[in-house]
């Protein structure tokens, strides 16, 4: 390290911890209920074009708590020789791929759907033998569906709460995706309906709209991914805006009679911030006793900042960020 | 989005028992007319077509039994799989049966009945004879041309002899039915056929009464297959 600089083994401020450990449970619950209710609708999958797009949808469910939970692993696993910045990178990676795995389904879905609404293509649904009844498969599809839509707005709910507590960008998506399922729900519904009604576009129809929804969502996550691995200035957990948390550093650091300009540069590397200080000092007594204060004055602003390095320099070639960008 | 969720519980409502409906109403259009037109390819014994005679076989009878509880005949079209298939896509006719199985190649073209029946290919051996499970050097007869004799050759260690008309006495690999005839015990599973009928992808209603028509009458099936399969 050049000039001043400092990193800690990442921990959580204490009075996170619980509602980390609460945000953990939650995703695991997610996970098995996810699961229960991908096997439910694949089992009652038919041929219903609504309801394939319904279950790769759900399939979609299971990345972002996935992603969150193996996140929460790799935090706690620090640099070595190997690894020198940690392997914060390895889930951004995974994530990366499983997020153009599913953009690549949803077209998929789309396409596939599109051109069974061309073709004039009729779903059908036949009986189900259950109970020593022949059931009409379409009923128990609606119920497979109602499983798959209404518990997760309620695990939505608890963990935005939990998302806006927590900073966390991952939890707060998978929030986000859980809140919005009742409208894939809803689509597969109608088009299953549809069905029974002999409105054979409604299926395709239901499913055309179930895959633009997946299409965005998959290219939301794509390009999430991709700015986190080119370093993108961090923004907040919900994408509202830049995280302010680097004009505030300036600010510290400027607010130091030393210091004559200070710029910061942050990434973000898992749930956490590094970067480096550019700092153009005054005069240089003392300057690298100096810089280690800076360090240790701008890492006790907020947790998230984690790996400092604090640069003496001449001048300043940094661009500023626009308001707009992003 | 409500209004639509609104509006579609309504039509259900309005609706009552009568889901699924059909796309093109073709079950409405079998009771108005009083005829449900059924595409048949010989399929023995599932589907009998003789110069001559009216068409029979199992399905032809179970068919014949079905078109009834919607108060119709039958009217039969003689044809290829793929000229039914093709009409059946058309709408020009209703339902289709030639002996199809759960495993056909037509499954993404029209829309397949749950299996009603289970048959199976087996190697039969004559009542109280003993023999080898792998029939290894067993002389086995099938009938020439039918899937029988690549079965057992594949299956078994048998020797097949394809033959052109199948007589009780000595092992033989045939359809189920046959067994009782040629007085056989199966000895050796060579494949399971899970038997469907086929209507219009879409005509869902007709689909589901089909469906519920077969399903309570397995035992029924079973014994038209013994019975129309008799030499």
């Amino acid at each position: 390290m050049s000039g001043g600089g400092a990193s800690r083994t990442f921990e959580l401020p204490e009075q996170l911890q619980p509602v980390m450990k609460q945000a953990k449970r939650l995703e695991w619950l997610t996970l098995v209920y996810m699961l229960s209710a991908v096997i439910f609708v694949g089992l009652t999958l038919g041929q219903s074009q609504a309801m394939k797009a319904a279950w790769i949808d759900d399939l979609l469910g299971f990345l972002p708590p996935a992603a969150f939970l193996i996140a929460s692993r790799f935090r706690e696993r620090t640099a070595n020789g190997k690894f020198p910045w940690g392997q914060h990178r390895a889930v951004s990676i995974a994530y990366l791929a499983a997020a153009v795995a599913l953009l690549f389904m949803g077209l998929y879905v789309f396409l596939d759907s599109a051109i069974k609404l061309v073709y004039l293509e009729h779903a059908p649904i036949g009986v189900i033998p259950l109970f020593g009844h022949e059931v009409w498969l379409g009923w128990i599809m609606l119920v497979a569906l109602a499983w798959s839509g209404v518990p997760p707005v309620f695990l939505g709910i608890r963990k935005r709460k939990l998302a806006d507590q927590l900073h966390d960008k991952v939890l707060y998506a998978d929030a986000e995706m859980n809140r919005a399922d009742w409208m894939t729900v809803a689509a597969a519904m109608l088009g299953v309906i549809g069905i029974g009604l002999g409105l054979w576009w409604a299926d395709s129809v239901a499913a055309l709209f179930i895959a633009q929804d997946i299409i965005r969502d998959g290219w939301r996550n794509v390009r999430a991914a991709t700015h986190d691995l080119m370093d993108a200035r961090p923004r907040r957990h919900d994408n509202s805006e830049y995280h302010p948390i680097a004009e505030e550093m300036e600010r510290e650091a400027e607010s130091l009679p030393w210091v004559r300009e200070a710029v910061v540069r942050l990434r973000e590397e898992g749930h956490v911030f590094a970067g480096e200080v550019q700092v153009i000092p005054e005069d240089e007594t003392e300057l690298v006793e100096r810089l280690d204060e800076v360090a240790d004055r701008l890492l006790g602003l907020d947790w998230k900042v984690h790996d400092l390095v604090i640069v003496p320099v001449t001048e300043i070639d940094v661009p500023e960020p626009s308001e707009a960008g992003d | 989005m409500k209004a639509l969720a609104a509006l579609a519980l309504a039509a259900l409502v309005l609706t009552g028992c009568r889901i699924p409906q059909d796309t093109d109403g073709t079950t409405d259009r079998i009771r108005r007319d009083g005829v449900l037109r059924a595409g048949i390819s010989e399929s023995d014994p599932f589907v009998v077509l003789e110069p001559g005679k009216p068409p029979a076989g199992a399905e032809v009878r179970l068919l014949e039994r079905f078109a009834r509880t919607l108060g119709a005949r039958v009217e039969w079209i003689e044809g290829s799989e793929e000229e039914h298939v093709d009409a059946l896509r058309e709408g020009s006719i209703d339902v289709m049966a030639a002996g199809l199985t759960s495993k056909s190649r037509w499954k993404k073209e029209v829309a397949f009945t749950r299996p009603y029946l289970t048959t199976e290919t087996v190697v039969g051996v004559p009542v109280g004879a003993s023999y080898p499970t792998d029939l290894a050097n067993v002389r086995v007869s099938a009938e020439e041309g039918n899937e029988a004799v690549g079965l057992a050759e594949r299956k078994t260690n048998a020797l097949v002899a394809p033959v052109d008309e199948l007589k009780p006495g000595g092992p033989a690999a045939v359809g189920d039915w046959l067994l009782g005839d040629l007085r056989l015990m199966p000895l050796t599973v060579l494949k399971k056929d899970k038997h469907v009928m086929a209507v219009k992808n879409g005509e869902n209603e007709l689909l589901v009464r089909l469906e519920r028509f077969l399903l309570n009458r397995e035992g029924e099936a079973r014994r038209l297959v013994d019975e129309e399969g008799k030499p």
